[in-house]
This record gives structure tokens, sequence and C-alpha cells, in this order.
């Protein structure tokens, strides 16, 4: 009896949930997912077939594929030439990656949907904007996409490094441009208390360390930018070393054995794998996690008060 | 082998600055802030604004499901309280009236029994004063003819029979007592 006369909560429950998922969904969840995998691979296929062999132990900055050079001769040098570097082609190929990551969490969302992909993208909204407002407070609703970018950004950037790619993060110039924008969103922020109060600011607590002031203003953005290439970047040296070192190791134990059996550096197993997961893996996430924290506190901090309202 | 296009790798300095890289990664967050906005923040926000209306709506469907069901529960209440009454007066009066009817069957019996009673009583008594007068009749007559044998010569009936009566009536007086 009760199958024949549905009621209206059973009909709303029905629209939206027990049509299957259609094919369509089916199909481009798939495309997403190969497309998302994609640039990952392109980009250690690159690798493979670009980076020359190191010889030694080289630390070096990324390498430069070619270089463009503005038509104006006048210009200097450091301007007309725009080096296209690695970190450059491995920043698109993250953003293409993350692109394709973002289609394939949000492919056919259901209001009741209980997939895992849509799990981890609400997950992920709700977190970040949780974060947000919890660092922020209130009246910051367009920051959580914000926020969600550099810790994205940051975070996978840094994690190209498990692929044998080349983090971009550790090329200050990527980071940098992160911490100029950040610098300029603070300066923004301050400066919508009015001009007055912005020169205000740098004059307390007395004028006199109005220059110290201006310096503390400016090194903002600039110990945020490395604070986060530095950490990403030695953790690429000390790996390099650390590689050279158990190879070296390796040479002096067991290069009595005969044939290719003495070239096989038997020290690198194991060991750089556990310092990837502190190096790569983890101070990664958490440089990722700090640069966002700081962008958010420093933020909060130079916007004014809000009116109680 | 590897270096395929790159006879001698170019690499940065450790540290090197480049205006344009900077300007490249600043276009490069705000690309991405982008992305995630329009493919990441928009349809998930939308989702969960769909999924908090869509509660909302159960909820107060729920609600006003709730709302019916106590309206038609009391209303029920009410109707079968009804006709609790209604069954009980209907018994009672059923009762009473079954009680009347009864007692007018019983009454009716009686009215007939007493009826018949009467009429056979009125038979006996008309019966029994037949016989009596045939007794009487009988009697007298024998008294007559006995009374000629005796005296021996003829009584003249009609002068006797008055005496005769008076004698049977008083037999009949004193057998009655």
């Amino acid at each position: 009896m009760r199958k024949t006369e549905p009621t209206k909560t059973e009909t709303i429950a029905r629209d939206a949930d027990e049509a299957p998922i259609s094919r369509r969904d089916r199909f481009l969840t798939r495309l997403w997912f190969v497309l998302m995998l994609l640039p990952l691979v392109g980009g250690m296929l690159l690798n493979l077939f670009l980076t020359p062999p190191s010889e030694g132990i080289t630390v070096t900055g990324a390498q430069i594929y070619f270089t463009l050079r503005l038509p104006f001769e006048n210009l200097p040098a450091p301007i007309r030439d725009l080096p296209i570097t690695e970190s450059q082609v491995n920043s698109a190929l993250v953003l293409l990656f993350l692109l394709f990551f973002c289609l394939f969490l949000t492919q056919g969302l259901r209001t009741r949907g209980k997939s895992a992909r849509q799990v981890l993208a609400e997950f992920i909204v709700e977190k970040v904007e949780g974060f947000v407002s919890s660092t922020m407070g209130d009246g910051y609703s367009s920051f959580p996409p914000f926020v969600c970018a550099i810790l994205m950004l940051s975070a996978f950037s840094s994690l190209l490094s498990l692929l044998g790619l080349y983090a971009p993060t550790s090329d200050i110039n990527v980071v940098g441009g992160w911490a100029i924008l950040v610098f300029f969103m603070i300066t923004h922020y301050k400066l919508k208390a009015g001009f007055g109060s912005y020169v205000k600011g740098f004059l307390e607590p007395i004028p006199v360390l109005a220059p110290f002031n201006v310096l503390s203003e400016f090194s903002t953005p600039i110990s945020m930018a490395f604070r986060h290439y530095g950490n990403v970047m030695s953790g690429g040296v000390i790996a390099t070393l650390v590689y050279a070192a158990l190879a070296a190791l390796s040479t002096a134990v067991f290069g009595w054995l005969p044939g290719f059996l003495g070239d096989i550096p038997f020290f690198q197993i194991g060991l750089p794998a556990v310092l990837s997961i502190y190096f790569d893996l983890f101070s990664g996430c958490l440089q990722a996690f700090i640069f966002a924290m700081l962008t958010m506190l420093y933020i909060s901090l130079a916007a004014p008060e809000k009116e109680s309202a | 082998m590897t270096h395929l296009l790159f006879a001698e790798g170019n690499f940065l300095e450790v540290i090197s600055v480049n205006f344009w890289q900077m300007i490249i990664s600043i276009l490069n967050l705000v690309i991405l802030y982008l992305i995630l906005k329009k493919f990441l923040f928009k349809p998930v926000k939308r989702t969960l604004e769909a999924r908090r209306q869509q509660v909302d709506d159960l909820y107060s469907s729920a609600e006003t499901a709730k709302t019916e069901a106590e309206a038609a529960r009391v209303e029920y209440a009410a109707k079968l309280d009804r006709a609790e009454e209604s069954a009980r007066e209907i018994v009672s009066d059923a009762t009473r009236r079954a009680n009347e009817r009864a007692e007018e069957i019983v009454g009716e019996a009686k009215t007939e029994a007493d009826r018949l009673r009467r009429r056979a009583d009125e038979e006996i008594a008309q019966e029994r004063k037949k016989a009596l007068n045939e007794v009487k009749n009988e009697i007298s007559d024998i008294s007559v003819e006995i009374a000629e044998k005796v005296v021996g010569r003829e009584i003249r009936e009609e002068d006797h029979r008055e005496m005769i009566d008076s004698f049977i009536r008083d037999l009949e007086d004193e057998s009655r007592v």
C-alpha cells in the first residue's frame, strides 16, 4: 500500500539519488583521472629526456630550457630576458594536474553522494573554510579559495620532488612571487583604513622608528619567501649530498664485488626513502601550511577592525 | 642518451632573481585561485547548499506530517469515543426494548392464559350446572316414581315438584359447604 502511494519525503529522496550514475558521468570521471595523471607522466618524461646526468655533486637552481628575449634592446638584461626553466614548466604541470584533479573530484556531485571523490572534495572545502574562519574570523568569505590555492600549489609543487622532478618551490622566484602577491594584499587591507592611518602606522610607537618599520614591512614578504624556499631547497641539497655520500660509501664497501655488482649503490636503498618522507612529504606540506597560515595572519592583522555589527 | 636536446645543461644559480618569473608565479597563483574557486569551491558549495535545502525540506515536511498525524490521531480518538458512546447507547436501547418486549409477551401470555382459564372455568361451571340439572331432574323423576310406588297412587307431579326441588337445593348447599 505504501509502495503505490509515495509520500512527499520519499519523493524528495528519490529524485536526487536513485538515478543511476550516468554513462557520461562515468566517462568524464575516467577522462579527468587520466588527464590528471598526464601532466605528471609528461613531467617525468620531460625530466628523463631533457636533464643531463649530473657529474659529481652539483647544487644548482632550475634547469633553463630556453630563454625568451623581449624585442626591446634598450631594456636592461634581467628584464629583457625570460628564461623558461623547470620551475615554470613544472608549475604549469602542477596547475594542469590541479585543474583536472578538481574536475575529477567534482564530477557528478550529488546531494546525498557518498563516493570517495565527493567526500574528499567536501572535506577539502569544509576544512579550508573552517581553517580560514578560525584563523581570520568572519567576513573573509572570498579567502578560502585563495588559501586553498596557496596550500595546494605549494604542497603539490614541493611534492613533485617525490617523482624526481624539480620542485618549483625550491626556486626563489616562484615563492617570491607568491610572497609579493601576499605583500600587495596586506598593503591593500592596510590602505583600506585610509592612507593617513597607513602612513601613521609607520610612525608608531615613536617617529624615530619609522625606517625600521618600513624595513620590517618589506621584510615580511622576504622572510616568507626565504623560509619556504630555503626549507624546500635545503631538503633537495641534503638529499643530493646524502645520495652522493651513500654512493661513495657503497663504492668503498662493495667496490670489490665483480662486474656490475660493484657499481650498484646498495646503500642508496632505504635511507633516502626515509629522508624523502621527511624532506619532501612532511617539510613540503608543513611549509605550505606555514605559508598559508602566515598569509592569513598578516592579512587579518592588516585589515582594519571590523565595525561591530 | 638522456640529454637529447641540451648538449650542455644550462642551470640557474641557486639564488637568481628574475622579474618575469615572479610575475609568472603570481599569475599561476591567481589562475589556481580562479580554478579552485570555479571548479572546486563553487560546485561543492552548491551541493552543500542543496543538501542543506533538502534537509530543511525534509524537516519541514516531517514537521507537517507530524502535525497532521497528531490531528488525525485526535480526530480518530474523538471518533472512537463517539463510536463507543453510540455502541453503548445501541446496546442499552436494545436491552431496554428487549425487556419491554419480553414483558409485553409475558403479559400477553398471561392475559391469554387468564382468558383461557376463565373460559374453561365457565365451561366447567356450565357443564356442571347442566349435569346437576340433569341429575336433579333424574332424582325428581325417580323420587316421584318411588313416591308413587310408596303411596300407591299417582302423585300429581306438579304438586310435589316444588317441594322436591327445594329439598335438592338444600342437599346441594350442604354438599358445597
